[in-house]
């Protein structure tokens, strides 16, 4: 037995034999454990990534062959076209509409203390618990009953209202912890209040900003139920497209939308991650 | 001089008016307008008291066919939360205390199904269990079967499916709770005589119950008000209420009936909400 000088390794040193094989085996489980679940949540994924590329006419694994000729064919539908278009116009309107009405009211609940402040912030963060469908529901009898035509502009506002908490999340995260003397010091200096607020607040939560609008941007990517009940024929937004897809045939151009929205998605990801540090905010 | 000067630095409460008017609209009306439709009002504005009636609680409440659909969908909700806590708990373990370089990666993976979404994952499992999928062409090939294997449309499929989904919101919270904890104070109990597993159970374990309560309740939520995947994977016999509220929608037309189930489903949401709100303050109060 070797001779170990620090205390805690002593105690170690001190386990028989038979311990330290039981922390070899609890080293080498936890190991396989992390490796299984690494695996368990990336093959999924690879999977539809490796289909997209399949020369086979039905979704199946392993694939039979390469080839690119399912990206073509999205390129080539007008149908597809129109729909990554919407999603990414349906995606950036509700994004910006969020943080237009989000962000002016996360920056008052950080620093102002009025009766209701608390009721507020939970309603701005209660569109988290609704389940999509529940709201997508309301809202699709609601613009029935209000005569309002099914156009992109519903699935925008619909997205937005989603959007909110994240926006008002991030913001607040960064806004309490600003102290309220670096207005206080732009006030004194000179500066009216919108000045003090665009050149002394905003720069320093502008990486909250950005960060709560790529949430915004990824989550109208990937609702799917809420879109679902308010696209029409006229007006297709890629989530909905790849959802009905897969409810009726499933040939590997589902899988190549897919891959395309995940690409989009990553891409937005990367941005934050480079531009705000979106990783601080999870 | 100083305290009105000090008032005179806050900021107006016009700024909250775009985004209370805005939620007013799109979010609470639709939400008073789908509870007014549940009791019968007819999908119009014009309100018609008359047409108010409990009919569509009392069908769903009378009919032994929606009322096991209810506890169905409350039983996935418990299922992918009990396995998502098990299987997300070490990793989120692993997250806060290897200092291995897979570290770094691993955190990565944890992040993707809350990137990627659910119709993505659903088709990757739909291709994984499918009648000529990976599992199937691999358990042909060894011959360990000979006929492939449906997996997919039975309750295990939708698990399976809803766990990768659901794990990074259950991963995250338990991480986020074991990060506060001093690892001197598993150390203390391991000085003190305890073995790693022992020091585990009663030591660390405890004091990250919290962010297990968190991530369950977030699942439990998540899970019984997924749509797509339970309706791509689930079979016939296994529907579960947001698939329910789609079919008495999209199929049956029935919009006052829909609207009662949703209602339904808001309010399993909203208890959820309301248990979130409790452990809160509990926190608060404790310490």
């Amino acid at each position: 037995m070797t001779v170990m000088v620090a205390p805690v390794t002593e105690i170690a040193a001190n386990r028989t034999e038979g311990a330290r094989r039981w922390y070899a085996l609890a080293r080498v489980s936890i190991a396989a454990y992390v490796f299984f679940a690494a695996v368990f949540l990336t093959v999924p994924v690879l999977i539809v990534i490796l289909v997209s590329f399949d020369t086979a006419d039905y979704v199946q694994f392993p694939p039979s062959g390469m080839t690119l000729k399912w990206y073509a064919r999205i390129a080539a539908s007008e149908t597809w076209r129109t729909a990554i278009v919407n999603s990414a116009i349906v995606g950036v309107g509700s994004t910006l509409l969020a943080v237009v009405t989000g962000v002016p009211a996360a920056y008052l609940i950080a620093r102002r203390d009025f009766r209701g402040r608390n009721a507020l912030l939970a309603l701005l963060l209660s569109p988290l618990t609704i389940p999509w469908v529940v709201f997508g529901l309301a809202i699709l009898n609601f613009w029935g009953a209000a005569n309002l035509p099914r156009n992109l502009f519903a699935i925008i506002v619909a997205h937005s209202v989603i959007g909110v908490p994240y926006v008002v999340r991030t913001c607040l995260a960064v806004l309490v912890n600003i102290s309220p003397s670096c207005e206080l010091a732009a006030r004194t200096l000179g500066a009216d209040q919108k000045r003090a607020f665009m050149l002394v607040i905003l720069p320093m939560i502008q990486m909250a900003i950005i960060s709560g609008a790529i949430f915004c941007l990824l989550i109208s990517f990937i609702n799917v139920p809420v879109p679902l009940f308010l696209t029409t024929a006229s007006t297709p937004t890629m989530q909905v497209a790849i959802f009905s897809q897969m409810l009726s045939n499933t040939d590997p151009t589902v899988a190549a939308v897919s891959t395309i929205q995940l690409a989009m998605i990553l891409l937005a990801f990367y941005i934050g991650q480079r531009v705000a540090r979106l990783g601080d905010f999870l | 001089m100083q305290v009105t000067k000090a008032a005179r630095t806050q900021p107006s409460g016009i700024l909250v008016l775009p985004v209370v008017l805005f939620l007013a609209t799109f979010y609470i009306l639709p939400g008073v307008f789908v509870i007014l439709m549940s009791i019968g009002h007819p999908p119009s504005f014009s309100l018609r008291t008359e047409l108010i009636t409990a009919a569509n609680f009392e069908r769903l409440f009378g009919s032994a066919y929606y009322l096991k659909v209810l506890v169905r969908t409350i039983a996935l909700g418990f299922a992918v939360g009990i396995v998502t806590a098990v299987l997300a708990y070490p990793i989120a373990y692993y997250l806060v205390r290897s200092s291995s370089r897979f570290r770094s990666v691993m955190y990565f993976l944890t992040l993707i199904p809350m990137a990627v979404g659910m119709n993505m994952i659903t088709l990757g499992w739909l291709v994984v269990l499918g009648r000529y999928g990976l599992i199937n062409s691999m358990l042909l090939s060894i011959g360990i079967v000979r006929e492939p294997l449906t997996m997919m449309y039975t309750w295990g499929a939708m698990i399976v499916g809803l766990t990768n989904v659901l794990f990074t919101f259950m991963a995250l919270p338990i991480a986020a709770v074991l990060r506060t904890i001093d690892p001197s104070i598993e150390q203390a109990a391991r000085n003190l005589g305890a073995g790693a597993l022992r020091a585990f159970i009663f030591v660390t374990l405890p004091l990250s119950l919290e962010g297990v309560a968190t991530g369950f309740l977030a699942v439990f939520m998540l899970s019984s008000g997924a749509l797509v995947l339970p309706m791509l994977l689930g079979g016939q016999g296994e529907t579960i209420l947001p698939v329910l509220i789609w079919e008495q929608y999209s199929v049956a037309n029935d919009r006052n009936f829909s609207a009662a189930l949703a209602v339904v489903l808001l309010f399993f949401s909203l208890m959820v909400l309301l248990l979130q709100l409790h452990m809160t303050r509990m926190r608060r109060v404790l310490t």
